[in-house]
């Protein structure tokens, strides 16, 4: 018995130690209550200040900023936006300053991965929990919402093979790009080319920088439709811009006969596009959800312990295709109260 | 006093009171000096702590570029052309400095040789059709902005991935871009050393004696001796060398090139040298009146976007505001010759009639 004893003394102390270790765990839990952990949020995220820089405020932006400013609202968040109206230098100007106002999250849409790298690592050393939104930097900050760009691109590039491979067309793809240094269309360009190995017969003749703008865009396509007349699809990187193509596939008369794909914020317009045979198809990423997740990111950073710089979270979201007016669900209308 | 008697004494009295003040020389430089002091006055009230040493060493850090654009484009108007490719001038060598120190990882001076050795090739070729072909100022650079803005973007979608995914760093090209030196950004040390440098070449040296007086009168200083030819086309050489300059800052500063880098920078270029008061005929005006109207614009923009105002409103602002100070403008170098005329007609008056044999 003895010997038993002293054979099971370890595990009975083991026994012991746990026991006391779940006693005080559930001490503890009994501690929080929903009325305590309630305050925890509230100190947590309340009279905190959010900064916000997109590249201009537009349909998408607008969206993103009205659920913000409706979501913030209700919590005590402050919201300061700056519109620097897609010029390079007003944004670093805006960001710059804003770093030294020292708002708790500095929110970003970067045109240019390299742009405000810098002085987002600045922010970042400065205690500013920084997110990025849709659009990344080369500095990785705390939080990026919004598109998987290669994942994305894979999807469309598994469209084209559909539509335009297996040697039934001319194979022949035009891709319009965004502005040509900002991370959708580096990322974006990445994975549809490696997409595009699936499928040898469907090749890449024109991929050129539109720079978000559907003039750009349409003298573009109107240029690759004279160069290429058995082009078989045109693929746009942001659905307002690529209806610039759509238009000059119309004008050209080749509408049914040259395929046009967009990548789509969801704009109601984009949708209507679909439905009137401009578009083909548009992948929508629905800017009412991703304005949601952001402010759940953010929401996040500010309830964790984490320090700025500490963690790189992404908040990735969906892709759906529109086809047709039964996919209207995918777009989202402009709320004129946010 | 009855009513008609105040109407028509009033103006002569405001007249009275108001020109011999308007004739000041040092007018010229007031009228800019107080559009500034108003635009900053309105900032400091409407922007807390606006001025205050954070933001004022970010707006002194931002400024240089623009700054540097707008001597270039003053440089040639004070000679009597006018040069509307610097903001292409000011692109290509902002991509040519990535491309040299980032991309081939060339040594800090090099690159910086290389960059002012293609800005002043470019305003070599600008000199040469304008100097000695005599081809017209404003048709010339305006397609030497098309041939330049084409080779941007050409190369800029070639480039585009090596430029954005690599990591440029160095003491000197990050000093450059955001050091500070005894609490003043060392992008603006530069403008100010460039500023006064100039300043001395036009006030104090021949050769910029010789500009200002081929920019006034093209007759008289080839009467006086003047190699009006070479005065212009070093005119537009350096006017590059200044553009490609604020390119190698904006590179230092941004580490990015975009669609949108220098586009209408010539315009704001432009706007700076009205709004300092200089005049667009060539031969009158001065560095210090450039950077005023510079730093005006700079402020105005900076601010609206600042203040949170919609992007498109903050063009439409900043154009009705340049419209107005161009008719001012207009209006005040008019004003000014009449009043010149006025004066020096009792002197004409005294001279012997023009002999009619």
């Amino acid at each position: 018995m003895g010997i038993n004893l002293s054979k099971r003394l370890p595990a009975i102390a083991a026994g012991a130690a746990l026991s006391i270790l779940a006693g005080s765990a559930m001490t503890l839990a009994a501690n929080i209550t929903r009325d305590t952990s309630r305050q925890a949020f509230d100190t947590a995220i309340s009279g905190k200040k959010v900064a916000w820089v997109p590249l201009w405020m537009g349909v998408l932006e607008s969206e993103w900023t009205g659920i913000m400013k409706d979501q913030f609202g209700q919590y005590g968040i402050s919201l300061v936006t700056r519109d620097p109206n897609f010029n390079n230098d007003a944004q670093l100007q805006a960001v710059s300053q804003l770093i030294d106002e020292k708002p708790d999250v500095l929110i970003v849409q970067n045109n240019s991965t390299t742009l405000l790298a810098k002085e987002l690592k600045r922010a970042s050393d400065a205690g500013i929990y920084v997110v990025q939104m849709n659009m990344a930097s080369n500095y990785v900050g705390d939080a990026y919402v919004g598109v998987d760009y290669t994942q994305a691109g894979h999807q469309v590039a598994d469209e084209l093979i559909k539509q335009c491979g297996g040697g039934k067309t001319s194979g022949e793809v035009a891709l319009i790009l965004g502005e040509a240094t900002a991370a959708p269309s580096i990322e974006g360009l990445k994975a549809i080319t490696d997409g595009l190995k699936k499928d040898p017969t469907v090749k890449i003749v024109s991929s050129q920088p539109g720079d978000w703008d559907a003039n750009k865009a349409n003298q573009i396509a109107t240029t690759v439709l004279q160069q290429y007349p058995k082009l078989c699809a045109i693929h746009g990187f942001w659905g307002p811009m690529a209806a610039g193509a759509a238009q000059a596939v119309k004008n050209a008369g080749r509408q049914g006969d040259v395929k046009v794909f967009a990548i789509s914020d969801g704009q109601m317009g984009d949708c209507d596009l679909v439905e009137q045979g401009l578009f083909t198809k548009a992948l929508s990423n629905r800017a009412d959800v991703q304005g949601i997740t952001l402010v759940n990111a953010v929401l996040s950073l500010l309830q964790g312990k984490d320090k700025p710089g500490d963690k790189h979270l992404f908040y990735f979201t969906n892709n759906y295709w529109i086809e047709s007016a039964k996919d209207r669900g995918y777009c989202y209308k402009v709320d004129k109260a946010k | 006093m009855t009513q008609l008697q105040e109407r028509v004494l009033r103006p002569s009295l405001l007249k009275a009171v108001a020109d011999p003040i308007l004739q000041r020389q040092w007018m010229d430089t007031a009228v800019p000096v107080m559009v500034l002091v108003a635009v900053s006055i309105a900032l400091a009230a409407t922007i807390p702590d606006y001025f205050g040493a954070a933001n004022v060493q970010q707006i002194l850090r931002g400024f240089a570029p623009p700054a540097f654009v707008a001597i270039a484009m003053g440089w040639v108007i004070f000679a009597g052309g006018i040069d509307l490719s610097v903001g292409a001038v000011f692109a290509v060598a902002n991509f040519v400095a990535l491309m040299t120190y980032g991309v081939l990882a060339l040594p800090f001076w090099a690159a910086l040789g290389i960059v002012l050795l293609v800005g002043a090739t470019i305003g070599a070729a600008n000199g040469l059709l304008i100097a000695y072909v005599k081809t017209r100022p404003f048709l010339t650079t305006i397609v030497m902005l098309i041939i330049l803005r084409a080779c941007y973007e050409k190369l800029v979608a070639a480039y585009t991935s090596d430029i954005a995914n690599v990591n440029m760093e160095g003491a000197v090209w990050d000093a450059l871009g955001g050091g500070r030196f005894a609490g003043i950004p060392v992008s603006f040390l530069c403008l100010l050393v460039c500023g006064v440098l100039a300043h001395l070449y036009i006030t104090r040296c021949r050769g910029g004696m010789h500009m200002m007086a081929v920019g006034s009168s093209r007759k008289a200083a080839r009467h006086a001796g003047i190699s009006v030819p070479q005065v212009i086309f070093k005119a537009y050489v350096v006017s590059a060398v200044l553009a490609s300059i604020a390119g190698f800052l904006y590179a230092a500063r941004q580490n990015s090139v975009g669609s949108g880098t220098g586009l209408n920078w010539e315009i704001n270029a432009l706007s700076a040298v009205v709004l300092g008061g200089n005049s667009l005929a060539g031969g009158r005006g001065s560095i210090a009146r450039t950077l005023i109207g510079a730093l005006t614009i700079f402020l105005l923009v900076n601010g609206l976007v600042q203040i949170g105002v919609h992007g498109s409103l903050t063009s439409t602002l900043v154009g009705g505001i340049l419209l107005c100070a161009v008719g001012f403008n207009v209006q005040w170098v008019k004003h000014r010759s009449q009043r010149a005329r006025q004066r020096a007609k009792p002197v004409a008056d005294l001279l012997p009639a023009p002999d009619a044999g």
